[in-house]
């Protein structure tokens, strides 16, 4: 029994594809225009020019200007940073709070299952961005007050998800071969089921990523989150309805950034999810 | 040759550019019965699917397939001939019927198929009913889940039957039901194949089982037949060293065999070993020219093929020899290790409360090896779980060597590992018994770290550990998905040695496990038993493999024990009325001759 005999699989074995790469190579220029903008950047976004406002395209404004004669194209590159960094944020921040609380009641059940799952059930009955409107209004605004609020409202999602793979995993052999050397309910749930839950995991981060964008975006439209001003582009949108008829990229270019982010990411956890289910398959 | 109801030749399937079978051929003639026997990887069931056109998307298929003169495309997407004159029967009842049909739905849907009026179907689905041994006629308005599973497994055959198809295709009909049941329903298999004059294929990697039911059997390795020939003859005389091999590896249910035989190494890919004779590497009887060239399948007497260059001087030697060896004497008498006292375990159920266990006593002495035996839903699996802690009984006692193991929740720490270090365990399933993300040295180690005797060198302690259940210190970098069945079973074995336990518990270690790899972990089994004095307590639904394994027996039947003694007195005589039906359904190479 020496040699290793590779059991023969009918199946391929799942390729990233080339669509996945693409929208890789998306997000990584927002990511590095985000770091570098402030030397890539054609104009200062917050420079106003009252003469050039309302324009449309020409050949020192590409995507023309706003009402108050911002560079639009700048101001979209500029929006790359509150458009990563804060629903990276959310989905990090999510992400381990619901891993941990999903590994913990899924594992444990019980008692402990029962009052956490209630819980969660309360926090889903109500709508969550309702929930950040108030809170974010209530506390005067501010990113980063949204950012914590959109975690703690996200969460949830993520310990329903995570709790339902632990659960399946923990009936499995390997989790009984485990207990019965004496391994601690710790170390099972951490060593043993994690790494069996990560393509759940992932895909489950990269999903709150969206939800977080689009939901920072939504409350920046309505002036909470993002202080006036800046250039973020939910409230781009916002901030140019009125010249809508004068300069059509000032509402139209931040609305296809956020669309596009959001739909490279969704493409990225779709592809991680299948891809790595496929390779932590047993067999 | 016109009379022949099925002829395939020269048939390959491949995957891409890979091949997974090679040049099989098979004639079948109206009303015989045929038996495609291999292991896992064999392409049996390859060869099946590309009989009714049901390969797996990515497949394809060459050469001729031939149903009554007539050639079938084993590439179609269409249903040609599957299901109007040939019927396909899978392997798991459970899901091979749609939950959502009643019984008589699944029936009906074929018969409305072949035409029949809407007024004659009540009827006619009643009468397939009864062909099939159900004559309570409420069955017919029951859900799948509403059917035990040898009654599904009877409406699937009604179903498939409904057309009347001159050839039936049954992959593996019976491996998923219960000993009792597999014998009722392959009688039925066979009795309904004679009365019809149907053809049948029947897929199974029972030796036995095939020799029982066909009247010929073509036995396959690595995607290429190695031998063909009647039940009769292969059975007294195999000429393939593989063939023989298998005969040998099966456990007997009647004696105890001092070799259990057994093949070294697994099956290969059929791609890898297409211009040398597939089975040379694990062969006894190899010579330098077995691997020159891929052996051509050779009628060697009259009926008789196989693909063995050495059949005509191999003929006699491989004949199978039944001996009746003597059991070692076991050891002496000594002090009880394991002593579980009236042990019940009650699950709370809709509609009232599930007797899991019903008061089980029994005990484990030092260095003995005893064997539990059940079907399905005996409580041989509950009463594993509450010894090892993993689930807590409702009531009576477990004793582990002077520890109370009861309620393993209620012991202090110490107690918990000593325990721990006093028993462990082998799971039934290879496949999930090890984590898929962590190598053999990671799961190795950590068993390692919770010993109470401190390990020094740990990497040192894997090795050894690997090479005392026959593996390469190599394996320890590997993850279980690059191992075979037989391989992880190994590990699991090791991982609970790493323990020193005076106890080791085996819940079906071999039955997932193909038969010249199953016989390789018994005899494993066995050394540990017997020359390091580990207590076994076995249990299987397999009477072959107790008879090999264990000194005493305890049969368990709905939650109770029926009886308990020796092993060899209680299979040779069996006392109470389910064992006597247990041990009556076991296929066996002596009898089971096809009644003609």
């Amino acid at each position: 029994m020496s040699q290793v005999t590779i059991v023969p699989t009918l199946s391929r074995r799942t390729e990233w594809g080339r669509l996945f790469w693409v929208c890789v190579g998306f997000v990584a220029a927002v990511a590095i225009t985000a770091l570098t903008v402030q030397w890539i950047a054609p104009h200062d976004w917050s420079a106003q020019s009252l003469v050039d406002s309302g324009q449309g395209p020409s050949s020192s404004h590409w995507l023309g200007t706003d009402a108050l004669g911002r560079d639009i194209f700048s101001r979209l590159l500029a929006g790359t940073r509150t458009g990563l960094i804060g629903p990276l944020v959310i989905a990090i921040g999510a992400g381990v709070l619901g891993t941990a609380l999903g590994l913990w009641t899924g594992y444990a059940g019980g008692r402990v299952d029962g009052l956490v799952m209630r819980s969660i059930d309360l926090v889903y009955a109500v709508p969550p961005l309702l929930v950040a409107i108030v809170l974010v209004g209530l506390f005067g605004g501010g990113y980063w007050l949204a950012v914590v609020v959109l975690i703690f409202l996200s969460a949830p999602g993520d310990v329903r998800v995570v709790r339902a793979a632990v659960m399946a995993q923990r009936e499995l052999p390997y989790v009984a071969a485990a207990r019965t050397v004496g391994v601690s309910p710790f170390s099972i749930a951490s060593k043993h089921v994690l790494p069996n839950v990560t393509p759940t995991v992932t895909a489950n981060v990269l999903l709150q990523f969206v939800v977080g964008l689009i939901a920072l975006s939504g409350l920046a439209f309505l002036g909470l989150g993002v202080e006036p001003g800046s250039p973020d582009w939910g409230l781009m949108i916002a901030e140019n309805r009125t010249v809508l008829d004068l300069n059509v990229w000032a509402v139209a270019g931040p609305a296809i950034c956020i669309t596009l982010l959001a739909l490279a990411v969704t493409v990225i956890g779709d592809r991680m999810f299948e891809v790595l289910t496929d390779r932590t398959a047993a067999r | 040759m016109s009379d022949l109801l099925l002829d395939v030749d020269g048939l390959d399937i491949s995957v891409e550019d890979r091949l997974l079978v090679r040049a099989v051929g098979l004639q079948l003639r109206a009303g015989e019965s045929v038996g495609l026997v291999g292991e896992s990887g064999s392409g049996k069931s390859l060869t099946a699917r590309a009989l009714v056109s049901l390969l797996p998307p990515g497949l394809s298929a060459r050469g001729s397939i031939r149903f009554n003169g007539e050639s079938i495309d084993p590439n179609a997407r269409s249903s040609g001939h599957r299901g109007r004159s040939i019927a396909l029967l899978m392997q798991d009842p459970f899901t091979m019927l749609n939950p959502m049909m009643t019984a008589g739905d699944h029936i009906a849907e074929t018969l409305r198929s072949a035409g029949r009026t809407e007024g004659s179907i009540d009827t006619e689905v009643a009468r397939r009913l009864a062909e099939v041994g159900i004559t309570d006629r409420a069955v017919a308005h029951r859900y799948p889940f509403e059917l035990s599973g040898g009654m599904s497994q009877r409406v699937a055959l009604a179903a498939a039957l409904a057309n009347d198809p001159a050839l039936l295709v049954a992959d593996e009909p019976s491996t998923a039901l219960d000993a009792t049941t597999q014998h009722e329903v392959l009688e039925l298999l066979r009795s309904i194949q004679r009365q019809r004059g149907m053809g049948l294929v029947l897929i199974t990697h029972d030796l036995r089982l095939a020799f029982s039911v066909c009247d010929r059997v073509l036995v396959m390795y690595a995607g290429s037949i190695a031998e063909t020939a009647s039940s009769s003859a292969m059975r007294d005389a195999p000429l393939h060293p593989y063939t023989a091999g298998l005969l040998e590896s099966m456990p007997s249910v009647e004696h105890y065999q001092s070799d259990l035989g057994g093949m070294p190494g697994s099956v290969p890919a059929t791609s890898t070993v297409l211009d040398r004779c597939a089975f040379a590497d694990r062969c006894a009887h190899r010579q330098d020219s077995c691997t020159d060239g891929a052996p051509p399948l050779v009628e060697v007497t009259a009926g008789r093929w196989s693909s063995c260059i050495r059949s005509h001087e191999l003929g006699r030697t491989l004949a199978a020899v039944e001996p009746d060896d003597e059991r070692p004497e076991p050891a002496a008498a000594a002090d009880a290790i394991l002593t579980v006292t009236d042990l019940r375990k009650t699950y709370r159920a809709k509609g009232g409360d599930h007797v899991a266990l019903g008061g089980v006593s029994f005990s484990l002495a030092a260095g003995e090896a005893v064997g539990i035996v059940g079907e399905s839903g005996s409580g041989k699996t509950t009463i594993a779980r509450c010894i090892l802690g993993l689930t807590t009984p409702s009531a009576g006692r477990i004793d582990l060597g002077g520890i109370d193991v009861t309620d393993r929740s209620a012991l202090g720490g110490a107690q918990r590992r000593d325990a721990t270090q006093r028993l462990q365990c082998v799971f039934q399933d290879p496949y999930s018994t090890l984590n898929p993300m962590h190598t053999v040295g990671y799961t190795l180690r950590e068993a390692l770290a919770h010993r109470a005797r401190r390990v020094d060198d740990r990497d040192a302690a894997v090795a050894s550990l690997l090479q005392r259940v026959g593996l390469a210190s190599e394996l320890a970098s590997r993850r279980p998905a690059a191992l075979s069945g037989g391989q992880r079973q190994r590990v699991a074995i090791a991982r609970a040695l790493a323990m020193d336990p005076a106890v080791l518990l085996c819940d079906e270690p071999v039955a997932a496990l193909d038969v010249s790899v199953q016989a390789q972990v018994l005899a494993l089994l066995r050394t540990l038993h017997r020359g390091q004095g580990t207590s076994l307590l076995f249990i299987t639904h397999d009477l072959g493999v107790v008879r090999q394994v264990t000194d005493r027996i305890v049969v368990l039947y709905r939650g109770e024990i029926v009886e308990q003694g020796p092993t060899d007195v209680v299979l040779d005589a069996p006392q109470h009325e389910y064992t006597q039906r247990l041990v009556a359904s076991m296929p066996r190479i002596g009898a089971g001759e096809p009644q003609g």
